[in-house]
């Protein structure tokens, strides 16, 4: 039992630190590590996929299924923590030393510059779910009217899933 | 309600109790489906709050996506330690990840591959629209506010392009598009 607790530190420990991009990045890698490992089938790690994309919250929680799988709900906790953990010391780090930084035009500098990139990549990321969707212009259209309303107003997004969801599962 | 725009004086920076951090966290994790993550936070944390301006939270996401780790607690960890410090990260990294973590666990322990009927991906389909719909919102009013030169807009078009469009890898397309951004931001503001 130990040794696939360590197994599953040691995996997605590794996992969350090449997730640069966020954890679809790693996905690929992740499917073939963890079915080598005879952990999951192909099959099973799909509906895995499938049931933390349909929950909210981050995609990568898939890991705590996994885990739970393999070992039940200690792996759950082992899997999560070794998905999510060592990015998170990173980040923390970066930030902290982000803001021991003096004032300058230098940070000033890489603080206006980085925010195009954060808008480019989520537009783009935006763009890449559009296109892989079921019927990209009935999903265009709809995020462009959400977009436009939500522009508009300071209305709760729930406002605008739920009926989006509702029209979806009436249209099929 | 603060308005949207308004500086963070540092003097008087904002310091929401750990629990509230959470509880933001939570709230916007338990909401978020489809990938709408960032809008959301971007909607608690600066709109809803004003904890954050939209300059730091933009940084803050670019970070976020950046270094390794799901953005959305990456843009956690980022926000709570920026105005509470360790506690802070702790608090809103474990209020974005645990909520959403026990209903994924309540539902695969219970039903298992429930994903895969009909119904349920049309509801996905439509929540994950809806949810791109609030992702476009929150890139084009961030831009609206955050670009000060008409080379940012040119910036975030080549991300958008290289990377959404003509699916590059991101890493070699950042490695040349950010110090690119960054120097000229540099240079810009010098004259």
């Amino acid at each position: 039992m130990m040794r696939v607790m360590i197994d599953l530190a040691r995996v997605f420990a590794l996992l969350s630190l090449l997730s640069f991009g966020g954890g679809n990045a790693v996905l690929a890698e992740m499917q073939r590590q963890v079915t080598v490992l005879g952990w999951v089938t192909p099959r099973q790690f799909l509906d895995f996929y499938a049931i933390a994309r349909a929950a909210p919250g981050p995609g990568m929680q898939m890991v705590a299924l996994i885990g739970w799988h393999v070992a039940g709900w200690a792996g759950a906790l082992v899997a999560a923590a070794a998905m999510f953990l060592p990015s998170s010391l990173v980040i923390f780090a970066v930030t902290v030393i982000w803001g021991r930084i003096a004032d300058s035009p230098g940070k000033q500098a890489v603080q206006q510059g980085l925010a195009p990139i954060a808008v480019g990549l989520t537009l783009a990321g935006a763009t890449a779910l559009l296109r892989s969707s079921e019927d990209p212009p009935r999903a265009i259209a709809t995020a462009v009217i959400c977009a436009a309303i939500l522009m508009k107003t300071k209305m709760n997004p729930l406002f605008l899933l739920v009926p989006s969801a509702l029209v979806y599962l009436l249209i099929g | 309600m603060p308005t949207e725009g308004i500086e963070n004086d540092p003097a008087e920076a904002p310091r929401p109790e750990l629990w509230r951090l959470a509880a933001a966290f939570a709230r916007v994790s338990l909401s978020s489906f489809g990938g709408g993550n960032s809008g959301w936070i971007r909607r608690e944390l600066v709109e809803r709050h004003g904890w954050l301006s939209s300059e730091d939270f933009l940084a803050g996401l670019a970070l976020s996506q950046i270094l390794p780790g799901a953005t959305t607690v990456n843009l956690a960890v980022h926000c709570g330690a920026r105005l509470r410090g360790a506690a802070g990260a702790i608090a809103a990294g474990f209020g974005v990840v645990l909520p959403p973590m026990a209903l994924v666990l309540a539902i695969g322990v219970g039903y298992g591959a429930f994903g895969q009927q009909a119904e349920v991906q049309h509801v996905l389909a439509g929540l994950g629209a809806a949810a791109i719909g609030l992702t476009l919102q929150m890139g084009v009013s961030s831009a609206w506010r955050a670009f000060r030169r008409w080379f940012h807009w040119a910036v975030a078009l080549a991300v958008i392009v290289a990377v959404g469009w003509l699916r590059w890898p991101i890493l070699p397309v950042l490695a040349v598009l950010a110090p690119l951004s960054i120097g000229l931001s540099y240079f810009g503001s010098r004259r």
